[in-house]
């Protein structure tokens, strides 16, 4: 009696249980050239993705990843870059490093220990350094595929991005409680922090000026409700042959993201890409692209500035194409939150 | 074995006999429909009433084990002895008023009530009303209301003493005395429940297998509750009090890595109630305090000197005061104020936080006869709050007894809210202090058969009921500036439904079978929105659920059984997003037998009968099949 009924609640289940299949993904032409836009996806909820972009036939391919390999490429892809034909994915919250063979977007190998939230790589000497976000710390690896740990260099607060200037590692480590405004040197011949150089509350991104570095420091809000505490943003130039800090322009609000290209930063924010005039130290355009724009990356080959528009944020993004002049060339749809993008085309 | 079961069954008949009376479900009385006590049969709404005798007939302890096999109730479930919370009608947690002796205990930080940490112990009923109470209860009443109604007249000097093992190095342990002293009725009972919790689970997410032991789930939970209770002619005075404590891991999602984070929770609930009846008046007073405290602390997020902590502290002051007025016997009012004072001192506000809330309501029970009996319920509520201003509730409810006593036609019409949480107010970065209520409006009309006897060995009772919320200004933290978010009132969502349930009972309730069936249909329905027309995530279109209940004093068998369709995790549909459909079941079998003043009760549990591999949210395991095996005395 029981079994019997058993069975009938069974089969109703499935009765009101079946699946429609997913529909089937179009293949993604292999050993093209073309533009990665890392899709961040949603905190805990591992949706990160890559899109592909080929800027010849203007074709984009969404959920690469997946249509690739027939698995989810985990929780929050912050970075990708691309080393001897293997793409380096750092995904945060999976505490991962995935590799893949740029050729096919086969998956190749995962790096899974001694990271503790990874946020961006670096490669110098035959070795990759990957800040630990919350592990305050630098893991350096060697060897093949980079999957030998060496050793970890610590430094305060959160460790977030870095650059190489002069053979010297710089990285950014805010910290969110207690503003820290600090940045990190350190020799990749000793793998020691030399130097340590104050810039101005929060400093979150660090790109690379010329020879020199270039630091956004994004403020603080401080008292959420008192407006009048608030600090704003300040970007800082870092001779790298001097080690010492410059100059700095005043941004304000609290971007998002900056690239540079030649003589101009290109940043992102509150309500408009601003265009900074790092010679003369001045805003050059602070309406350059209106809009409210997530991220912000050049490419290097024809100097087009891609833009990510993270939308409401648990949609489908977007991918804007601009010139240095200001104008819009083309736009595409990518994944959840376009945070990143990584350039295969030389 | 054999003879030793039959005598046990004989023992248990000779003490069992007056269990077997004929008990009428339509007679069962609800107060959470409309504020006063009145019979199931003429309440216009679609409701559930779980009595002290059907809650043992539920798997577990917790709120959301007990009511988690009733039609259309939906869980957002992070994994056992994580955060689960109930949404009814296709709406969020935050949409469901949670009770205790109808004073709300839903959390003023976010809206919502965590049901795995409310505890079940001596519980007079369970009721849950589906459908907006904003007019008579105030926020949060939209999708629909659970009140847990505690005991209150306990047995004369009475002994209990419980204990119970599990898979995981589960344990429980519970004790209680009630009993009388100085005419005044009293039970004071404590609850211990603690496991390792390092559930066995596997499920796989598109090509990846997950499987594993979960880790930092542990829990250790203490509850102390003091009833007393006195009455004086007219006159009726009750004070319940309940003190709850909890330390537990907290994990994380499966794919980022062991968690460390802890959290202390402790609350503190004291009401005291004064009651006055007349022939043709009630008046009641109820006093209320609550002290609610947590404590987070993650040292994964350390920078090397200090660890990320969270810490709030709630103080609640609430007065209500309810009058009920028999004007003849076709008319009575119900009417009423309550005031609450809230502060919250949390560690994300610049500082000490403070809601003042006023509200008045009034309302009828009329009784028409107009070709068949008609009872109506017209009811108004005005609520004041002083960070924001006011807002007007009404409700109408109608229900027509169309053929003798058996078969009610049930309608209701209702304007319900929500208000802004404390934290979409004041959280530091982000809050809002410009957000107004989120607003609804609800229709529903069913018809409910109650008691209906085909013959002496079998009765039946059926609902069915269609709905359709409509919400508007749905408060969602949106990207603002930088890397900020901000709550603003954006959403609109269109829920419509249909809830149907079977009740059968044969042979005097030997066999007690249920069947549930609920569509649901909830739609983000934002004008120019990019996800305009798509479902709303985690709330699946179709759930079935099922039980059985065989019963032949001293044994009871249960067997209960749930489908849920597959859901959405994400806003866009995305079809990666998608979370697989699932079934489960549940068993236990239990023997309750009775030498002179002894009553024991052996029991085992078996929670995910069938070892279903599933998720409710993604990468929030859920365990496999597990054990509970418990010894409870009375004396």
């Amino acid at each position: 009696m029981k079994k019997q009924l058993l069975f009938i609640l069974v089969l109703i289940a499935f009765l009101f249980g079946c699946r429609k299949e997913d529909e089937p993904i179009s293949s993604i032409p292999e050993g093209l050239k073309g533009v990665y836009v890392v899709n961040e996806g949603n905190f805990n909820k591992g949706n990160a993705e890559l899109t592909f972009y080929i800027p010849d036939s203007n074709k984009v391919y969404q959920d690469v990843f997946y249509t690739a390999n027939g698995k989810k490429l985990g929780d929050i892809a912050q970075n990708m870059y691309i080393k001897d034909g293997v793409g380096y994915i750092v995904v945060n919250n999976s505490n991962k490093i995935v590799l893949i063979d740029v050729k096919t977007n086969k998956l190749i190998d995962t790096i899974t220990t001694n990271l503790n939230s990874p946020r961006s790589i670096v490669f110098v000497n035959n070795k990759m350094y990957v800040t630990n976000m919350y592990g305050s710390s630098i893991s350096v690896f060697s060897g093949t595929n980079y999957k030998t740990f060496q050793k970890n260099i610590s430094v305060k607060g959160y460790p977030d991005e870095m650059v190489i200037a002069n053979n010297k590692i710089y990285v950014v480590h805010p910290t969110f409680d207690s503003p820290s405004t600090s940045v990190s040197v350190i020799d990749p011949s000793t793998d020691q922090v030399v130097k340590i150089l104050q810039v101005y509350s929060n400093p979150t991104m660090i790109k690379n000026y010329g020879s020199n570095i270039a630091v956004l420091c994004t403020g603080e809000y401080n008292d959420w409700m008192n407006p009048n505490d608030d600090t704003f943003a300040k970007l800082y130039i870092i001779n790298s042959s001097s080690i010492t800090v410059t100059d700095s322009i005043f941004i304000g609000g609290h971007p998002m993201d900056f690239a540079i290209e030649s003589d101009y930063a290109y940043v992102t924010g509150d309500a408009a890409v601003i265009k900074v005039d790092l010679k003369n130290k001045k805003i050059d355009n602070a309406n350059f692209i209106p809009g409210y724009f997530y991220s912000i990356a050049v490419e290097p080959i024809n100097k087009l500035l891609y833009i990510g528009d993270a939308k409401t944020f648990s949609t489908q993004g977007e991918v804007l194409v601009y010139t240095l002049s200001g104008t819009q060339k083309t736009k595409f749809t990518a994944g959840i939150i376009p945070g990143s993008f990584c350039f295969n085309i030389n | 074995m054999k003879k030793v079961i039959l005598i046990f069954l004989f023992i248990s008949r000779v003490y069992s006999e007056n269990d077997s009376l004929k008990t009428y479900k339509s007679n069962e009385v609800i107060v959470s429909a409309s504020r006063t006590e009145i019979m199931m049969k003429n309440s216009p709404s679609f409701i559930t009433i779980i009595n002290s005798e059907s809650i043992d007939k539920v798997n577990g302890i917790k709120l959301s084990d007990k009511i988690q096999n009733q039609p259309g109730l939906i869980f957002k479930d992070y994994g056992y002895g994580g955060l689960k919370t109930l949404s009814m009608r296709g709406m969020s947690g935050e949409h469901t008023l949670v009770m205790i002796n109808g004073e709300r205990i839903n959390s003023d930080q976010n809206g919502a009530c965590d049901l795995n940490n409310l505890l079940i112990d001596e519980v007079e009923r369970i009721e849950i009303v589906r459908g907006g109470g904003s007019a008579y209860f105030g926020s949060n009443a939209i999708g629909g209301i659970i009140n847990i109604i505690p005991k209150q007249n306990f047995e004369k000097q009475k002994y209990k003493l419980g204990y119970s093992i599990g898979s995981y190095n589960y344990k429980k342990y519970t004790a209680g005395i009630s009993g009388d002293l100085f005419n005044l009725n009293y039970n004071v009972s404590f609850l211990k429940e603690k496991s390792n919790n390092e559930y066995k689970f596997r499920f796989s997410d598109r090509g990846t297998i997950f499987e594993g032991n979960r880790k930092n789930a542990d829990f250790d939970i203490n509850q102390v509750s003091l009833s007393l209770n006195r009455s004086i002619e007219k006159f009726q005075l009750s004070f319940y009090g309940n003190y709850f404590n909890a330390d537990r891991g907290i994990p994380n999602t499966i794919t980022s890595g062991d968690s460390k984070a802890r959290q202390k929770d402790n609350d503190l609930i004291l009401m005291l109630q004064s009651k006055y009846k007349q022939n043709n008046f009630s008046l009641s007073l109820v006093p209320s305090f609550r002290y609610l405290t947590y404590d987070y602390a993650n040292p994964n997020l350390t920078d090397g000197l200090s660890f990320v902590h969270g810490n709030a502290n709630t103080y609640r002051y609430g007065l209500s005061f309810d009058l009920n007025y028999l004007i003849d016997d076709n008319i009575s009012i119900v009417s009423g104020s309550e005031f609450f004072r809230t502060s919250i001192d949390c560690i994300n506000y610049s500082n000490l936080k403070k809601r003042n809330q006023f509200s008045g309501f009034i309302g009828f029970d009329i009784n028409q006869e107009f070709v068949v009996p008609i009872k109506i319920y017209p009811v108004i509520r005005y609520d004041y709050y002083n960070d924001f201003g006011g807002k007007v509730s009404p409700k109408i409810g109608l229900n027509f007894d169309i053929i003798n006593s058996n078969l009610f036609l049930k309608m209701n019409y209702s304007e319900n809210f929500r208000v802004p949480t404390f934290n979409d107010l004041y959280w530091n970065p982000g809050g809002n202090p410009d957000l107004k209520p989120e607003e609804s409006r609800t229709f529903d009309i069913g018809f409910s058969i109650y008691d209906f006897e085909i013959n002496s060995f079998m009765d039946f009772n059926i609902d069915v009921n269609y709905y359709n919320v409509f919400t508007k200004n749905r408060i969602f933290w949106v990207p603002f500036a930088g890397s900020l978010w901000k709550p603003k009132n954006v959403k609109n969502v269109e829920s419509k439904g249909l809830e149907s349930f079977i009740n059968l009972n044969l042979f005097d309730k030997m066999f007690d079978l249920n069947f549930s069936y609920t569509y649901t249909n909830a739609v983000n329905s934002t004008k120019g929105d990019i996800n305009e027309g798509k479902l709303i995530p985690f709330i699946p279109e179709h759930n079935v659920s099922s039980g059985l209940i065989f019963n032949y004093d001293p044994l009871t068998l249960g067997f209960s059984f749930r489908f849920l369709s597959s859901t959405y995790s994400e806003e866009s549909n995305n079809r990666l997003s998608k979370i697989d459909y699932y079934h489960l079941a549940d068993a236990f079998i239990q023997l309750k037998l009775k030498i002179y003043n002894i009553s024991s009760n052996l029991r085992l549990e078996i929670n995910n009968l069938y070892n279903s591999e599933y998720v409710v949210i993604p990468y929030y395991p859920t365990p496999l099949r597990d054990f509970k095996f418990s010894f409870t005395i009375n004396y």
